[in-house]
């Protein structure tokens, strides 16, 4: 189990995090969201004990972050990671075998299910001249082979193609049943957030804004399409907790927390022309979460 | 034991070295082999009236071991300037003091290798073309040599550590190589003007001893020294040589080689006291190294934001002792700009902090107070 505690991190006068409690359980994946700089990569650097913490504490099953039996069981794959380190493939292998239990049958075994090329990646291919994509999917069939107990994604399906992150996803979900890992993946994908992680936290003026399982926190919300005849004033909304509401024409889209049946009770009672209820997804629960904080207002 | 060194990680590191060792060994030969063989027949048939021929020819290699104790801390120290570089190396399982003597220590091994291995091949060879040369001071030389090399290293490592960007670290470092010297050399010029030593009348200042706070003098001074007292026989015929020819007595030889090859151990020990106290301030401020601060403006007291206005003001200083006026002039507009530069450099843009730009006005007033 991964315990935050008031952590604080600052940079300057900029407070990063501030006092940011957070509790990840064992043998999940968790989804870090938040809009940029909201502190997602230096969470996780704080994790891996790149950087230090201001205040506070990060225990890993009741031992300190910074701890090196506690972070031999850490693997950290960077937004960017520092490629120029290993040349080739054997080489990057080589040098994470100095720190951690490479699984070399693994690891080839991960690239052939990313679909690489054998003529185009061998032991002595130079992995330095590969797209990010490319370079990416080395890097996670890395972490995949490694199977540490904690495992640390920043932006972790950036630069990958829609094969390479159903191929991700299906090895991620398979190894953590096997291994028992616990996951922290940070990432503006959220549809793919949605499909594996079992919890998620949005992370918003550096403190955890929200947190919970991603299923329950969706079954909060309800979306509808609605229309009505002339006669319907928009203060009849009122007795509704609406937290978005968008309108074309007649049609209402509207975003409202409470008890179902109670929901649309109200709405029948207007007499509606239409009323649909509508699916709402991981990416439109972030844009509500985060839209509450005055960054986007989509209202029309 | 918990902060013991890597040896798995030293082990990878210094075979990941060794297509550069191997390139330094050839550097080294074609510094130093290269040159003595094409010598080896000028020197092997030396006639009496040749002697002065005779040479060691280690000049280059001295010289090249000084400047690899410049760069290669800087290489060794590279992936502190990127922030992407962090996230690799402190996310690993390793003490991040143990990551840093690892790097540290496979620069030095993967020099003295090459440069033991060159140096004594060379002199055997040298030995074998000149049989009367002293072969001990060689020796000699290797170890102060070796012993200036590890903590000339170590000095130039702390000070390119201390800043957040390679070119920052680059200049910081080359102006650290000569910063203690000229605020040595300034207090010695101040001393001298000062009531107290006019009234003792002691007027004479060796400024000389500035010298001794260049942390490279050591390659320089021992390198001569040990060149002149390994051909000391050859030196000697040499002066018999000259001394026939000029009718001097022989017993002047004895007082001008005393003279000559007067051995100053002050210089190792200057540069030892100085490397030490930067290897422990190292080892101290290491541990505060922030990585988030990488690629950024350095701000270390350490670093270039206080050497480049150290450096410029003793240069002003200098530059103004006993010239005059319009010299003075033009010696301040090219030490101004150049601090000015250097603080662009610094700083990325033209939004200087305002009492950096007032120490041009303050090297104006050193200029003519004198």
């Amino acid at each position: 189990m991964i315990e935050i505690k008031n952590v604080s991190k600052s940079f300057g006068t900029k407070q990063v995090l501030n006092n940011l409690n957070l509790t990840i359980k064992d043998n999940s994946i968790f989804g870090l969201i938040g809009i940029n700089g909201a502190g997602k990569s230096t969470l996780l650097r704080l994790l891996s004990s790149v950087y230090d913490i201001d205040n506070g504490e990060i225990l890993f099953d009741d031992i300190k972050y910074k701890d090196l039996e506690v972070k031999k069981e850490i693997f950290l794959l960077p937004d960017n990671p520092h490629s120029e380190i290993c040349r080739t493939v054997d080489e990057l292998l080589e040098f994470y075998k100095v720190f951690y239990d490479v699984n070399k049958d693994k690891f080839y075994q991960f690239l052939n299910e990313f679909k690489f090329d054998k003529k185009v990646l061998n032991a002595k291919t130079n992995i330095n001249k590969f797209s990010k994509g490319m370079q990416r999917q080395v890097y996670l069939c890395l972490a995949l082979s490694i199977a540490p107990k904690y495992l640390f994604l920043d932006e972790a399906f950036d630069g990958l193609d829609p094969l390479a992150r159903l191929t991700f996803k299906k090895n991620i979900l398979n190894l953590m049943e096997e291994n028992n890992m616990t996951i922290i993946i940070s990432s503006h994908s959220l549809r793919e957030l949605e499909d594996i992680c079992d919890c998620f936290g949005l992370l918003d003026g550096g403190i955890i804004e929200s947190s919970g399982d991603i299923e329950s926190s969706l079954n909060q919300y309800h979306k509808y399409q609605v229309a009505f005849s002339d006669d319907f004033e928009e203060s009849d909304f009122n007795k509704l907790d609406i937290v978005s509401k968008e309108k074309v024409g007649k049609v209402y889209q509207i975003v409202c927390v409470g008890e179902e049946t109670e929901i649309e009770n109200h709405l029948k009672s207007f007499n509606p022309i239409i009323l649909d209820k509508l699916t709402i997804d991981f990416e439109e629960l972030f844009i509500l979460k985060v839209k509450k904080e005055g960054y986007i207002n989509y209202e029309k | 034991m918990k902060n013991s060194i890597n040896k798995k990680y030293f082990l990878f590191t210094l075979k990941k070295h060794i297509p550069a060792c191997l390139l330094i060994f050839i550097v080294f030969i074609i510094t130093y082999i290269v040159p003595l063989l094409l010598s080896l027949d000028e020197q092997y048939n030396m006639s009496d009236e040749k002697y002065f021929y005779a040479s060691t020819m280690y000049g280059g290699i001295v010289t090249l071991l000084a400047v690899f104790g410049f760069i290669l801390p800087m290489n060794s120290f590279d992936f502190i300037t990127r922030k992407n570089h962090f996230d690799t190396y402190y996310s690993l399982p390793i003490d991040r003091m143990s990551l840093s003597i690892i790097h540290i220590l496979v620069k030095l091994i993967i020099t003295i290798i090459p440069f033991t291995v060159v140096y004594f091949v060379g002199s055997l060879i040298t030995i074998i073309i000149l049989p009367e040369l002293l072969y001990i001071y060689y020796i000699e030389l290797y170890f102060i040599l070796i012993v200036s090399y590890i903590f000339y290293f170590m000095f130039n490592t702390f000070f390119f550590t201390r800043n957040n960007r390679n070119v920052d670290g680059f200049v910081a470092t080359l102006f650290a190589n000569f910063a203690l010297a000229g605020i040595v050399y300034v207090v010695l010029l101040l001393l001298k003007e000062s009531e107290i030593t006019k009234l003792n009348a002691v007027q004479e200042f060796d400024f000389k001893y500035a010298l001794y706070f260049i942390p490279f003098i050591s390659f320089v001074m021992y390198g001569n020294y040990y060149n002149d007292l390994i051909l000391a026989k050859y030196n000697y015929h040499d002066y018999v040589v000259r001394a026939t020819h000029s009718n001097k007595d022989i017993k002047q030889y004895s007082i001008w080689f005393q003279e000559t090859y007067k051995f100053d151990l002050l210089y190792l020990i200057v540069l030892i006291i100085i490397a030490v106290t930067a290897i422990i301030l190292f080892l101290i401020l290491e541990k505060k190294r922030k990585p988030e601060n990488a690629g950024e403006i350095s701000n270390s007291k350490f670093g270039l934001t206080t050497l480049n206005p150290i450096l410029f003001s003793i240069l002003t200083i200098i530059c103004s002792y006993g010239t005059s006026f319009s010299i003075s002039f033009i010696f301040f507009n090219f030490i101004s700009i150049s601090y000015f530069i250097v603080l662009l450099a610094e700083y990325r843009s033209f939004k200087v902090p305002l009492y950096k730009i007032l120490i041009i006005p303050g090297m104006f007033l050193l200029t003519f107070i004198k």
